[in-house]
């Protein structure tokens, strides 16, 4: 494997939060938003306005349902307001607009679908996504990424783990499971914006696949069929294969990257707690969906209301967009004793951290195996892992995206 | 907690949030549907967790006599899994 070919600065570039790629999500923000957002959930469970503008943060920033200017924004903060939202999707709808999957773009893939249209195709791809096929992942796609990334600084006695180590993880497991060779991997990365150059680069693969299928997501997507509620078969198209592509670059990239660093600052800040993981890696499961709480990497998301509606004591408006503060809900006192505290030793529970309803992630058990398989390997291979005593400590940043600045350790 | 745990398959999305909190109870089968495999594979508190946690209400507690745990089809006749009712 290759992964030298995975050159340091170019990565520094496009993963940096804030970089010039990472801007547009407030990637600059570097407050600590949780007070801000006690304050907004004490007074009400829902307000009028986006999330960044009641947080405070001075510029525009984009994420799902964002910017729609030409409609009215409401921003939801307590458990229970996000629970009813998410379990009610006719009110509280994906998308604006009507979903034409046969236009291949990422407007049209399926995290913005509804209905049965929606459970089609989230019933066509889940199987591949479930807890049994994390092994499949594991062993095809991400255990050598992991270790071959650690070869590159095992010999040096110190690392920054969320650039060297975190960033490069997800784009290997996803690129890979498409059958593209790692040293293309950054080439998708960079030009992940502009949908045609990376539908572009999968033209070849997926007829490739359907010619002769391997082991691999694509070509587990050519063969998938799925009967309808009138028993008609169905089948992806390339169209369909595409946009499902572009869904899983933008959905499981980046967010894996960021949560993975988020768990290893929060571990290698809390050295006791870093200390019974290594002993015990059964607590690495409890560690993780801790972090995932605590400080859920994707901290909104938002759902268009279909109908006028009275919710939580503010009157909803058809046509309004509201923003679900996942990251407040996490910490919901009605929820979780002590919430501002992380306690891998709490009673686990449920959070936000994936979203909820039908929509919630698909790749969650992805998301953990990677998480799960590249902190172990770090404490497998690196001993005395500990933060760098002399450089900066690790500050969680960013708006709409949040992750850590840097995690720089010694070890040996 | 007095009942048992019923799965309604038609609004199982197969998300596998309830493998996460008890899984020694509930598993996939081929159509990525929850089945029950053990309905005392964990703690009732642990079954009840998995509960809250579906995405779309597809688990419930039913009624029922026994102390807590979950009942459904094993595997086997998982086409035929248990809905709630
Ligand atoms: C820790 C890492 C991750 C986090 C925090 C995360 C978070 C989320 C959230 C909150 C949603 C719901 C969006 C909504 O409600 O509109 C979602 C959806 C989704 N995620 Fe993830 N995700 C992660 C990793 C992944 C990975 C690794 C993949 C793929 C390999 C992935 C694929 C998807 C897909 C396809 C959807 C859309 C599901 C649907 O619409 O039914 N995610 N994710
Ligand atoms: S949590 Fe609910 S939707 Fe997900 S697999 Fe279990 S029963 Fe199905």
């Amino acid at each position: 494997m290759t992964t030298a070919i995975l050159d340091r600065e170019r990565i520094k570039a496009l993963f940096d939060l804030r970089s010039a790629a990472n801007v547009w999500t407030g990637g600059d923000f570097e407050a600590d938003p949780y007070p801000i957002w006690a304050k907004l959930r004490e007074d009400a469970p829902v307000h009028e306005g986006t999330l960044h503008k009641l947080t405070g943060y001075p510029g525009e920033a984009m994420f799902q349902g964002l910017p729609e200017p030409d409609r009215a924004h409401f921003t939801a903060f307590s458990y229970a307001a996000l629970d009813a939202a998410y379990r009610d999707p006719e009110t509280f709808a994906s998308s604006g607009s009507a979903i034409d999957p046969t236009t291949a773009g990422l407007e049209n893939s399926m995290i913005y679908m509804g209905g049965t249209q929606h459970r089609r195709y989230r019933g066509l791809v889940q199987p591949s996504f479930v807890p049994a096929k994390a092994q499949w992942w594991l062993i095809n796609w991400i255990q050598e990424a992991v270790q071959e990334l650690i070869n590159n600084f095992v010999n040096d006695g110190r690392a920054e783990l969320n650039v060297d180590f975190c960033a490069a993880i997800p784009v290997l497991t996803i690129t890979g499971s498409f059958g593209i060779p790692p040293e293309e991997a950054l080439d998708l990365r960079a030009v992940l914006q502009d949908s045609a150059a990376v539908i572009q680069r999968l033209v070849p693969i997926v007829a490739a696949r359907r010619e002769e299928p391997k082991d691999d997501l694509i070509s587990i997507l050519v063969q998938a069929t799925m009967q309808d509620e009138d028993g008609v078969s169905h089948q992806l198209s390339d169209g369909e294969i595409y946009a499902f592509a572009l869904l899983l670059l933008h959905a499981g990239s980046g967010t894996t990257w960021k949560q993975m660093g988020i768990t290893l600052a929060n571990l290698l800040a809390r050295p006791e707690v870093l200390a019974r993981v290594r002993e015990d890696r059964a607590l690495l499961r409890p560690a993780i969906e801790e972090s995932l709480r605590w400080v859920p990497t994707d901290p909104m998301f938002s759902r268009y209301v279909t109908k006028d509606v009275e919710f939580f004591g503010t009157e909803l408006p058809k046509g309004a967009v509201l923003h679900l503060n996942v990251a407040s809900a996490n910490r919901d006192p009605a929820r979780w004793t002590n919430p501002d505290e992380f306690d891998i030793s709490r009673q686990a529970r449920a959070s936000f951290a994936f979203g909820g309803g039908p929509h919630i992630c698909l790749g969650m058990h992805v998301a953990r195996a990677e998480i799960r398989a590249g902190v172990s390997a770090l404490l497998d291979r690196l001993p005395n892992l500990r933060l760098d005593p002399d450089a900066e400590a690790p500050r969680f940043i960013g708006m709409y995206e949040r992750g850590v600045t840097e995690i720089p350790v010694l070890f040996g | 907690m007095a009942g048992h745990v019923v799965i309604d398959r038609e609004l199982c999305l197969g998300s596998g949030m309830c493998l996460v909190y008890a899984p020694n109870t509930f598993a996939h089968d081929e159509q990525s549907k929850a089945v029950i495999v053990d309905p005392a594979g964990d703690s009732a508190e642990e079954i009840d967790t998995a509960v809250d946690a579906c995405p779309v209400g597809a688990l419930s507690w039913a009624p029922g006599d026994d102390t807590g745990g979950a009942t459904g089809d094993v595997p086997s006749t998982a086409g035929h899994g248990s809905t709630a009712g």
